[in-house]
């Protein structure tokens, strides 16, 4: 080496610096993880006991938005109604499917149209009509003009009688015992603002009545390589975060809030993809800003289960939508980043979605165009280029495998030996192609936030998780 | 620059990868060995459950205390497990029979033991055994703990000293029950129901000098044990509290009419949850006279209030549904004709 460090050597060495400062903060939150993680397993003998109920549990309104469901939405109700807790009420808010899950609805549960008092609150497309059950006294059925899963939910959270409310997807399995594991950080801490509870693929398990009866593995590739993602995302990521009450994603999927924060706060927003991780920023920064003490906690054990797509086309649109809600929900609340009064939401966790998350994939791609780039010109050695891919990799494989490590100190889910094989297996093989992919994708989202494209409900193709795996 | 495997630079990126990878395999072996130690545990207890569940039964189903085997000591664990969950999960004489079982076994000493030396999780199983036990001996350990800053370990401690010797529990402990806020309120309330008498006693007693701040977890605590506290004390605090919070909770707790005057005096509260819980009492407790308060309250900006009104009017003896429709009949706000037709349907949906 001799001279001054010349564009290219500068360029590579921030590739590395990059990618090394990328998985050493994942590192990092891992650390936090297993900390956390090893109190739970502590105390899960309490957590196995028989548990007995006051009537000093805050109510919860399930909210349950609709659209095009009528083959799941029966099922998913009825399994519902198996949750164990004191005092729920399920609101179902059909956003004008096209389909006839208003007719399944009002034929499977005996409704009738219920003369309900309109009450002021978020401003969200009109309500056509509420129905009650006459055979379950805490369902309720809201039909409104389509506007979205965010407006979907405003409506619920209008309706919703409770001092807790949680959003859950149509199409999701809930572990009996969600609710109140979910609904505990509550009780022990009462400036609780929102919990959210781990998410995990059910593709590949059996279902009976809407209830997950045994866990298993997806044999489609996509599924696989999805269920160590989910490990990832929910294990480190946001227990990490959790830790430093830092948690800036609630999944959509399984989420637990205090009404009046969220009504306060302005309900979800339904011009955005991303309404849940927005409306979590969104009430970080109000209430740092109003300098009022709040948590917002994340609960480990698997609560909820969720179909994840099978097929290239769905999960790409997936990933696109996911990758433009970040957008949406860091660019509208940048007024939280290195704020004042921000704390780790402010100084860590919004700095780190912004470096890692948001603009990771434009810097990772172009990481990878460099060095490629840079070894066909003969900017740059194969040697160079060999070990940019091993580190990457190797760096990419630890973290994954660090996933799996969590799983298997705390809930090992997944019971059998060849299960832990293919999740092996697997770990190794998402690392040669499909986090590229996974990559570009997220790339793809950035320009379509950036082109500002309109958003609408996901589509979702579903093969049904009620069906024994092949 | 990195034309070479020697550049120092790319040295650091390969030792990197290199770490990665040998961390890796590191990760890969522990997994497979705690696996593999899961399933050997496993195996254990499952072979633990398969003796002493069927013993632990026929106890609690006789009565009668029958001819043990041999507990090895690694089973200790997996035992207390098995035999805290069945106390958990029952009630009365069969806790009793548990408890022979127990200590015919010297669970007690295992269980100080395990107080005394064991990791956090035998503390935790320890602490939950010597509550059922009512073990005298570990009283100063137990009051000890209760001060720690682990809320778990303190808060079940502290149903341990209440189990012991509830009279002399709840007075030690009252103003911890009301000033740990880590300390789950429904789990307080779980437990204190078993020491519910000795509770009211210490409460009544005490709950005027207790510092305001805390009534409203005292009165929570209090309505979900279905306790009566002295009528005077009710009105003291209703007449010095300054927290909407504490108003709540003391409007949603079972008294009786001498209260009312005090009650009518919050219809008109700022906060809409005092009104709200106020039209309840009166929909309890209240007159005649009262009905017109509450129509007046159908038109209130809140909804929640107009809602209580509604139910609370619904709810009087002398008016009752009936009333309702009667009144809907010349009710010309459309607001309250909304929650009027809303508190009706709801009616017919409760009691068809």
């Amino acid at each position: 080496m001799s001279g001054g460090i010349t564009f290219t050597e500068l360029t590579t060495w921030f590739i590395f610096a990059y990618f090394v400062l990328l998985n050493a903060s994942y590192l990092g939150l891992n650390l936090l993880s297993i900390l956390a993680l090893q109190k739970n397993k502590e105390e899960k003998l309490l957590d196995s006991l028989p548990q007995v109920f006051t009537d000093l549990e805050p109510g919860i309104s399930i909210l349950v938005p609709a659209y095009n469901e009528e083959t799941t939405i029966t099922a998913s109700i009825r399994s519902m109604f198996q949750l164990t807790y004191s005092e729920f009420e399920i609101i179902v808010i059909n956003d004008g499917s096209k389909d006839k899950t208003l007719e399944v609805l009002i034929r499977e549960f005996a409704l009738l149209p219920f003369p309900d008092a309109p009450r002021a609150g978020l401003e969200t497309k009109p309500v056509r009509g509420v129905y009650r059950s006459m055979q379950y006294p805490n369902l309720r059925v809201i039909d409104k003009q389509n506007g979205g899963k965010a407006d979907a939910l405003n409506v619920g959270v209008n309706a919703a009688r409770y001092p807790l409310f949680c959003g859950v997807d149509a199409d999701s399995i809930l572990a009996r015992d969600s609710l109140s594991l979910v609904a505990k950080p509550f009780m022990k801490h009462p400036d609780t603002v929102i919990t959210g509870g781990t998410v995990r693929v059910a593709n590949g398990c059996e279902v009976a009545d809407g209830s997950l009866t045994k866990v298993g593995l997806p044999t489609n590739v996509w599924a696989l390589f999805q269920v160590v993602e989910y490990l990832r995302a929910f294990l480190f990521g946001r227990l990490g975060w959790s830790r430093l009450n830092a948690m800036l994603i609630v999944s959509g999927a399984f989420g637990l809030f205090k009404t009046e924060v969220v009504i306060a706060a302005g309900g979800y927003r339904s011009n955005t993809i991303g309404e849940d991780m927005e409306l979590v920023v969104r009430i970080h920064r109000l209430l740092r800003k109003a300098g009022t003490p709040y948590r917002i906690e994340f609960v480990p054990k698997p609560v909820c289960w969720t179909e994840v797509p099978e097929d290239f086309k769905t999960l790409k649109n997936q990933r696109i939508r996911w990758q433009r809600g970040l957008s949406e929900s860091l660019s509208s609340n940048w007024g939280l980043m290195l704020n004042r009064r921000g704390g780790p939401p402010g100084w860590i966790a919004f700095p780190f979605m912004v470096l890692f998350e948001w603009l990771g994939p434009l810097v990772e791609l172009a990481g990878y165009f460099f060095m490629l780039f840079g070894y066909a010109f003969g900017l740059i050695s194969w040697e160079a280029f060999a070990v940019f891919l091993f580190m990457a990799i190797g760096l990419g494989i630890l973290l994954s495998v660090s996933a799996l490590l969590l799983e298997e100190m705390s809930f090992h889910m997944y019971p059998k030996f060849r299960h832990l094989a293919v999740l092996l297996l697997v770990v190794v093989a998402e690392n040669f192609g499909y986090r590229q992919i996974n990559t570009w994708w997220r790339l793809v989202g950035l320009y379509r936030w950036a082109a500002q494209q309109e958003s609408a409900w996901g589509e979702m193709k579903r093969k049904g998780v009620g069906s024994k795996p092949k | 620059m990195f034309k070479t495997f020697s550049d120092p630079y790319l040295q650091f990126a390969f030792n990197i990868g290199l770490a990665a990878s040998a961390l890796t395999v590191v990760l890969v072996s522990s997994i497979i060995y705690l696996r593999l130690a899961l399933k050997r545990s496993q195996r254990l207890e499952d072979a633990v459950i398969d003796v002493w569940r069927p013993i632990l039964l026929l106890a609690i189903n006789s009565g009668v205390t029958p001819e043990l085997p041999e507990l090895p000591a690694s089973n200790h664990i997996f035992f207390l497990k098995l035999w805290n969950y069945l106390q958990e999960s029952l009630r009365g004489i069969a806790n009793e029979s548990l408890n022979q079982v127990a200590f015919k076994l010297r669970c007690d000493v295992t269980a100080r033991n395990l107080l005394k030396n064991g990791n956090r999780a035998e503390r935790l199983l320890a602490i939950l055994t010597l509550a059922h036990l009512r073990d005298r001996k570990s009283w100063g350990a137990l009051v000890l703990l209760t001060a720690s800053d682990d809320s778990l370990a303190s808060i079940h401690a502290a149903r341990a000293i209440i189990n012991i010797a509830p009279l002399e529990g709840t007075r030690l402990l009252l103003p911890m029950l009301l000033q740990r806020r880590d300390w789950d309120i429904t789990q307080l309330a779980n437990f204190l129901g078993r020491a519910d008498l000795a509770f009211w006693l210490h409460l009544s007693k005490n709950i005027l000098q207790i510092q305001k701040v805390h009534w409203t977890r005292a009165l929570q605590l209090a309505d979900a044990l279905h306790l009566h506290l002295p009528i005077p004390s009710v009105k003291y605090i209703i007449k010095h509290c300054d927290s909407a919070d504490t108003l709540v909770a003391v409007l949603h707790m079972d008294a009786d009419s001498s209260l009312l005057p005090m009650v009518r005096n919050c219809l008109k509260h700022a906060d809409w949850r005092v009104r709200a819980e106020a039209a309840g009492f009166l929909g309890r407790f209240g007159n005649i006279d009262d009905g017109d308060a509450l129509q007046l309250m159908l038109e209130d900006p809140n909804w929640w209030v107009r809602h209580a009104a509604a139910q609370a009017l619904a709810r009087m003896p002398f008016f009752g549904a009936t009333g309702l429709l009667k009144l809907r009949a010349h009710t010309r706000n459309e607001t309250a004709l909304a929650m009027l037709d809303h508190v009706l349907a709801e009616q017919q949906v409760l009691h068809p």
